[in-house]
């Protein structure tokens, strides 16, 4: 199972430890869901998301759509329930839907970035992703 | 690096690999000590870009941000050169108005708890937050075309209002350029703050340092002024995301070796370069119109609370200024006029008296350049002046700039009632997020003061006014 750090510099700073691609996607997802809201809520909803960038820029991507689908649709992923990489990346999240009316979210993130953004594989995966607030 | 007078610093081309021109940073001695030295090494990288006229050039205020320092400005030729959404940032047209009122620090000081109590209210602010407008596509395809216009004709504000705003409120956009994700995100934001440092403020004039200008412009000492710092949300924050994907394989397709991912660009005149372009331009009137209803929703406040009439109020915008933005723009370049463009990231547009874009009222005095201080410190209103077209592409600094990172002001705002020493100092704070308040707090920030100083012994801004914060609404 993966792991996160999160870290608020001028901006904000998200660096993942995880043992395989899938594992990174859950781990981000699980980052995204601490950073926006407190995550008390039954999983109830699901989407999911087609990739087709390269990596690492797939990570940027793939927290830019976490972005998009939670300000446009307040949905919050919690979890990946399923991921196939062929052709393309495609990602099956699961999470919960917030009401902005009655639960205020605890952030507002304007994107992920390509700013100093480092992806590794050796014996685990690690990936350090900025972004703007 | 070396010290060319007192307020400007050369990094000489040649210094790094790729280098067209040099990089100056306006800067005195004790802002040269809070320089991060990566923001330094991205102005750097700015000079590298193709097309690149004139030098790259840093504020006072500049500090790290992504592709270009927060705080950059630098002018690209037309035919041969690029743009860069990294060169405009994540919140397109974030930027300031500030509005005049007739009313007298005296009388707004015995009412400001309900003042401030009803704009908390009846802004939507803060993480979340929507608008009281919601946008179908029909509205945004009047509103890429019209920007603030847009919102004065739907009831919000006057014409008055347009002729004070950088570019009357509006820049001629293609909508077709535009994604729908960016339209869906900023569907329900249109008529909102926003969260971070984006606030609006209620302050007063404490320090005039022009008298007969103030007296000329109708400003008096004490005069109540409301002061919004917001830009296009989600909607530009979207187009950014789009674009910086299409120029980084863009970059690839024409090219351009980039030193950092996020000065992704194209030509200008590539398909992507106007794509961009046209985008941008769009997410720039959202912001406009988002600033002229914001306007409008504050002077309703003032209405109703105070129980005066409009007239008494006399709620007008004094300016509206950019400050991430790219426009093309007529700069003299080598004796010669030509017609540049301008990328401003974290600048504000500083033109000076005379010059043919800045609006009648301003044009015997220079163009009117909000500065925000931080929300327990003062503000400045500057007015350009001619020097700063040869110096910095007619531009200004455009805050204090933030010297520490959000955790360390959180970490530093421990055991401290930020609100309770803002209370001690006559300010009241509303905020959306508490954690706003820790990571938004004074010492956060360089002094505004500083900061606005080296601008005006550089030659490119003169004070005319000192604001000071009564209310204080965050999100």
């Amino acid at each position: 199972m993966g792991d996160y750090k999160i870290n608020f510099t001028g901006d904000l700073e998200i660096e993942v430890k995880a043992i395989n691609f899938k594992d990174i996607f859950d781990t981000l997802a699980k980052s995204f869901c601490d950073i926006v809201v407190d995550c008390n809520y039954d999983l109830n909803f699901e989407k999911e998301l087609i990739l087709n960038s390269d990596i690492p820029g797939i990570f940027v991507d793939f927290f830019n759509e976490l972005i998009y689908f939670f300000e446009t649709e307040g949905f919050v992923p919690k979890l990946v329930s399923n991921f196939k990489k062929n052709e393309n990346t495609v990602i099956r999240l699961k999470g919960f839907k917030l009401d902005f009316h009655k639960n205020k979210p605890k952030r507002i993130l304007k994107a992920a970035t390509y700013h100093d953004l480092k992806f590794k594989s050796d014996y685990f995966f690690y990936l350090k992703i900025i972004v703007d607030l | 690096m070396y010290r060319k007078d007192d307020n400007t610093l050369v990094v000489k081309k040649g210094y790094k690999e790729g280098m067209l021109t040099d990089a100056v940073i306006y800067a005195d001695r004790e802002i040269e000590k809070t320089l991060e030295v990566d923001a330094i090494n991205q102005i750097i990288n700015v000079t590298t870009l193709p097309g690149i006229v004139g030098n790259a050039i840093a504020m006072p205020d500049i500090h790290k941000g992504y592709g270009f320092p927060i705080g950059g400005v630098a002018a690209f030729d037309i035919e041969k050169g690029i743009i860069s959404p990294g060169g405009i940032g994540y919140d397109i047209n974030c930027g300031v108005r500030l509005i005049s009122t007739s009313l007298k620090k005296e009388e707004v000081d015995k009412r400001k708890k309900e003042i401030v109590d009803s704009l908390y209210n009846q802004v939507p602010l803060g993480v979340g937050s929507e608008g009281s407008i919601k946008l179908s596509y029909s509205d945004y395809k009047v509103l890429f075309k019209k920007g603030a216009l847009w919102a004065v004709e739907n009831g919000y504000g006057d014409e008055e209002d347009l002729e004070n705003i950088e570019s009357k409120g509006f820049l001629n956009s293609e909508p077709s350029e535009v994604s729908k994700k960016a339209m869906e995100r900023g569907r329900k934001q249109m008529g909102s703050l926003g969260s971070g440092n984006h606030f609006l403020e209620v302050q007063y004039i404490e320090e005039i340092f022009n008298e007969k200008i103030a007296y000329d412009l109708g400003f008096f000492k004490g005069q109540i002024f409301v002061m919004i710092h917001t830009g296009s949300r989600g909607f530009g924050h979207q187009i950014c995301s789009d674009y910086v994907n299409i120029m980084i394989a863009a970059a690839r397709k024409y090219g351009i070796k980039l030193y950092d991912r996020e000065l992704a660009c194209a030509p200008f005149k590539s398909q992507e370069g106007q794509g961009y372009f046209n985008s941008m331009k769009a997410a720039a009137n959202f912001a406009w119109a988002n600033r002229q209803i914001l306007k409008d929703m504050s002077e309703k406040v003032f209405l109703k609370v105070l129980k005066i009439s409009p007239q008494f109020l006399s709620f007008k915008t004094v300016y509206d200024v950019a400050h991430n933005i790219a426009k093309i723009e007529k700069h003299n370049i080598n004796g010669e006029e030509k017609e540049v463009l301008v990328h401003r990231k974290g600048a504000t547009r500083a033109f000076g008296p005379s010059d043919y874009e800045v609006s009648e009222k301003y044009r015997k005095f220079g163009q009117p350049v909000i500065i925000p201080g931080d929300m327990g410190r003062e503000s400045y209103i500057l007015l350009g002046q001619n020097l700063s077209m040869n110096k910095s592409f007619g531009s200004s600094c455009h805050g204090a700039g933030r010297v520490m990172s959000r955790a360390k002001a959180i970490e530093n705002a421990k055991g401290k009632d930020i609100k309770k020493e803002l209370y001690d100092k006559g300010i009241l704070l509303m905020v959306g997020s508490k954690t706003t308040i820790a990571e938004e707090m004074s010492d956060a920030y360089k002094n505004v003061s500083d900061v606005v100083k080296v601008i005006e012994r550089s030659g490119i801004s003169k004070r005319l006014l000192k604001l000071k914060p009564i209310c204080v609404i965050k999100g």
